[in-house]
């Protein structure tokens, strides 16, 4: 029943539509078409030879990339032990037992630490660190290593790790 | 006019098409704060009617603008920044005068909006 065919044109050119109308309109947006045309929203008019083109595919955007320098200092209480030497854990394990604040602290980490270490707790750099460093356990600078050493994606807990999974990050670990 | 009507009445026209922009029009706070006009030909409203499917999706950029829109359920997290959301919404249709169909979107998002695409494939019969 229609045989007005045009594309509708964008300010830019572009097709961003088909319109089969029932009779004739005189439009500069409203380029008519011939019967049986094959363009397509998103093919583009040039003004001048009154010829469509249609641009080469875009390849769709590459995933987002987080490095490990990104990561958020925030692990696992298992990751966070693992930063110590067995050394440095068993003195800490046999100093516990002789050493009421040293056990305290510990205790008021532990409830801290409920899900994950954050290293950016200031209750670790100005207490729970210099505690150790001032109980012979570690050196001021093994303190700042285990500190200040980047997160590693597996030292991530679970959750975090699947938040960047479902939002698409290409992991480049 | 009522479908019934219009099929016991006969067509005299039928006029359709297919929209696809990354830049609809935007408007006043409302049933048009976002929309597409299309041209036909001239037809009676009055024995008209309009059939629409389609829709308004787009990605939504980080976290402030989901603060302020709370019908968006926000996806974000310590240590990432340009989390965000997709969302659709349905297009509504009406002829505008007698020469225009309008396509419109009851109050989108329209910050930090990322990706729009408004589609559609519509048509207008007139019955005689």
């Amino acid at each position: 029943m229609s045989n007005f065919e045009y594309a509708v044109l964008d300010a830019a050119g572009a097709v961003i539509g088909i319109s089969n109308l029932a009779g004739p309109v005189e439009r500069d947006d409203h380029i008519p078409l011939a019967p049986e045309s094959e363009i397509q929203a998103g093919d583009i008019y040039d003004r001048e030879s009154g010829e469509f083109s249609r641009p080469a595919p875009v390849a769709p955007p590459a995933p987002p990339k987080i490095s490990e320098a990104l990561l958020p200092r925030k692990i696992t209480v298992n990751a966070f032990r693992s930063r110590f030497t067995s050394a440095e854990e068993l003195a800490f394990e046999t100093a516990l037992a002789t050493s009421p604040m040293l056990s305290l602290l510990d205790k008021r980490l532990a409830a801290l630490v409920a899900t994950h270490v954050d290293l950016d707790d200031a209750r670790y750099t100005t207490e729970a660190m210099p505690a150790l460093v001032g109980a012979g356990i570690l050196s001021a600078e093994r303190a700042e290593q285990i500190m200040t050493a980047a997160t590693q994606w597996h030292e991530l807990p679970p959750a975090i790790q699947q938040q960047y999974i479902a939002a698409g990050y290409e992991i480049d670990v | 006019m009522e479908l019934t009507s219009l099929v016991a009445a006969g067509i005299k026209t039928q006029q359709n098409g297919f929209v696809d922009t990354a830049t609809p029009t935007n408007g006043a706070a409302g049933e048009d704060r976002v929309y597409v006009d299309i041209t036909i030909a001239a037809v009676d409203i009055a024995k008209s009617v309009v059939d629409v499917s389609g829709g308004y999706s787009m990605s939504l950029r980080g976290s402030s603008v989901l603060a302020s829109n709370p019908s968006v359920k926000a996806v974000t997290w310590d240590g990432v920044t340009g989390g965000g959301a997709s969302v659709n919404y349905s297009l509504m249709g009406r002829l505008i005068n007698s020469t225009t169909l309008r396509l419109s979107v009851y109050n989108p998002v329209t910050t930090d909006v990322t990706n729009p695409r408004f589609m559609a494939r519509w048509s207008v019969v007139e019955g005689k």
